[in-house]
């Protein structure tokens, strides 16, 4: 990413920026998964 | 009372099902990529906004492309490995703070000052005291992920009824049996939302 913009090869850029916020979303969701099953207690009546 | 048969309304409710909430993630994306499309082709900048198609094969790419992928496995590495230091300090101070009137006011003063501290601000000091390497980066994703995940944990352990306490206490519960039978459980909701916003801003601190 620092190599695209030093180069100003902006396309590369975005698209790296593009990753990163899925792969930064994906995380998210993995987690938000992980906090349903954990915490399935809290959704039982459809109230969090 | 059952709502009356109406031809128009069973109409609308038909059309509203076709449009269901799983797919208006994708329509908007879907939307965003065709503005994208034209716009670029109306600015004929490079610079300000590259075409839709080459920044489509550069991001199709990238996902193959082993330097890209090592970079952000790295990367990857370095966050949970932060964010694995914030969750230990972080859930220590939290529930130290959230149980004790006493804690919260001598430790409040200085954990709200440092965390306002801009993360860029840490970034010399961090070389300073780990050197070049993986020590300062590290280092700053801890600061970032440290802060959200204490002031959850501070929220979730604050907000356990006291009567549980009072009726732990009433039949003999040590602090270490209050710990860990009350406020563990009834802080862990805060604290999962406490590392979902940890690691968020910890990916976004270091990419």
């Amino acid at each position: 990413m620092v190599e695209a913009q030093n180069r100003l090869n902006t396309s590369t850029l975005y698209a790296l920026m593009i990753m990163a916020a899925i792969i930064g979303f994906a995380i998210d969701q993995v987690l938000r998964v992980v906090e349903r099953s954990l915490t399935r207690w809290r959704y039982k009546d459809g109230v969090s | 009372m059952e709502r009356p048969k109406n031809k128009i309304w069973d109409v609308k409710a038909r059309r509203l099902e076709l449009v269901n909430d799983t797919y208006l993630g994708y329509i908007v994306l879907m939307i965003l990529c065709a503005i994208w499309f034209f716009a670029s082709k109306n600015i004929k900048s490079e610079l300000i906004l590259p075409s839709f198609e080459k920044t489509a094969v550069e991001f199709l790419t990238g996902w193959t492309n082993k330097r890209v992928m090592t970079n952000f496995w790295i990367t990857l590495k370095r966050v949970l490995l932060g964010v694995g230091y914030a969750i230990v300090v972080g859930t220590i101070i939290g529930i130290g703070m959230g149980y004790s009137k006493k804690v919260y006011n001598a430790l409040s003063p200085i954990i709200n000052s440092i965390r306002q501290i801009p993360i860029m601000t840490w970034v010399p000091l961090s070389i300073i005291w780990f050197g070049l390497g993986e020590g300062p980066t590290i280092f700053l994703i801890f600061m970032s992920a440290v802060f959200p995940l204490t002031i959850n944990v501070i929220d979730g352990v604050a907000n356990i009824d006291q009567n549980l306490v009072y009726a732990s206490r009433s039949m003999g519960a040590s602090l270490s049996d209050i710990i860990r039978d009350i406020i563990l459980p009834g802080a862990f909701p805060s604290f999962l939302t406490g590392v979902r916003l940890a690691i968020g801003g910890g990916w976004q601190s270091v990419i």
